[in-house]
């Protein structure tokens, strides 16, 4: 068995731990009785490329779709903590450099009692902006990149959600980058692309429709192990 | 094989698969690679799948609750997942053979030029 090619296929399932074993365990199964049927080679080669062998390993199993107010709360918690860092980030810069926080807090809010501009410093307001920076990198890279290689993002992993392809295995780099798509929208377009997720049996919304990745509720992914199951891994494989 | 005659071929054993691997199921637990050697030798190779056809549909089916799977080691030193059929599965095997064979009575009759033959 080429240890590369179960890296790769292990690579390509998604889910729990569990999930991802089992779904090991049963190609590994599949491909050792080739092997010892001396069918090894047309087997691989009828399997093709690990992604393609993960696919037929992965599909058929329900996929739960993620409801639709766990989504939105994730989106939530995704869009919330730059915001939070934001904002904790700039009043703490405002108090240390001022070296006298509770004479800077006094005079915010004599400030704010007068209906006049706080007295933010230069550096105070670069400080913002570069975090304000850093949160555009969260939403556009980050959460990209976090979908990429897990599957979510923190406000996904807080609801138990994840992102798979339609047929149940880790979404490549590309289809993350469609289905992210949705960032560059404005206000209409995209409530019309969440519309999409109201009435599709799958949950998509019209730009995961175009990626074919849904979010699945990440507990409720089969298959699970069963009684005797062998652990599997690239790294005991004959 | 004549250009054209596999895709046929898949899409009729596409059709036909679950009727094929719950008939085979129900003679004896099978598990995923003696059923994609079996049904090709058991067919005279007229059902002829792939992995990426036989997985799915059996996920499918243990989804369905027909079949239910389990390892098992039976001496060997590596375990087997094993595919066994449940009441539902022999249940649903019926109804498709059953159909099974009103279709193929009927489309023998048609291939044979229509309902006077």
């Amino acid at each position: 068995m080429n240890e590369n090619y179960l890296k790769e296929f292990e690579r390509w399932t998604s889910g729990p731990k569990r999930r991802r074993e089992a779904l090991s365990a049963e190609f590994a199964e599949h491909v050792r009785e080739a092997e010892a049927a001396g069918e090894l080679g047309s087997t691989l080669e009828r399997l093709g490329p690990p992604r393609d062998a993960a696919k037929a390993f992965a599909a058929g199993h329900n996929l739960q779709p993620a409801p639709i107010g766990r989504r939105i709360t994730a989106a939530l918690v995704d869009f919330a903590i730059p915001i939070l860092v934001l904002l904790g980030v700039s009043a703490a810069a405002a108090l240390i450099l001022a070296g006298d926080p509770g004479r800077v807090l006094a005079q915010l809010a004599g400030d704010v009692a007068a209906e006049r501009d706080p007295d933010w410093t230069d550096a105070v307001q670069a400080i913002a902006a570069f975090t304000a920076a850093l949160g555009m990198m969260w939403w556009v890279v980050g959460l990209t990149f976090m979908e990429w290689r897990a599957g979510r993002g923190p406000g996904k992993a807080m609801m138990g959600l994840r992102v798979v392809t339609e047929e149940g295995i880790a979404p490549t780099f590309g289809q993350v980058v469609i289905r992210r798509l949705t960032l560059v929208f404005s206000g209409p377009l995209q409530l019309i692309d969440w519309a999409f997720a109201l009435f599709d049996p799958r949950r998509q919304r019209a730009v995961e429709k175009l990626a074919h990745t849904m979010v699945i509720q990440d507990d409720a992914a089969q298959p699970r192990p069963v009684a005797g199951m062998p652990r599997v891994g690239a790294s005991n494989m004959a | 094989m004549a250009p054209g005659e596999e895709g046929i071929q898949r899409e009729l054993s596409r059709g036909t698969m679950e009727l094929a691997v719950l008939a085979l199921i129900d003679a004896r637990k099978r598990y995923g690679y003696d059923l994609l050697t079996s049904l090709g030798s058991a067919s005279n190779g007229s059902i002829a799948i792939k992995e990426g056809t036989l997985y799915p549909a059996l996920h499918r089916m243990e989804d369905a609750g027909y079949i239910t799977a389990s390892w098992e080691a039976e001496g060997r030193a590596a375990p087997r997942k094993y595919y066994s059929i449940t009441d539902g599965g022999k249940a649903r095997l019926e109804a498709l053979r059953t159909e099974w064979r009103r279709l193929a009575s009927g489309m023998e009759r048609l291939l044979n030029g229509g309902a006077e033959s």
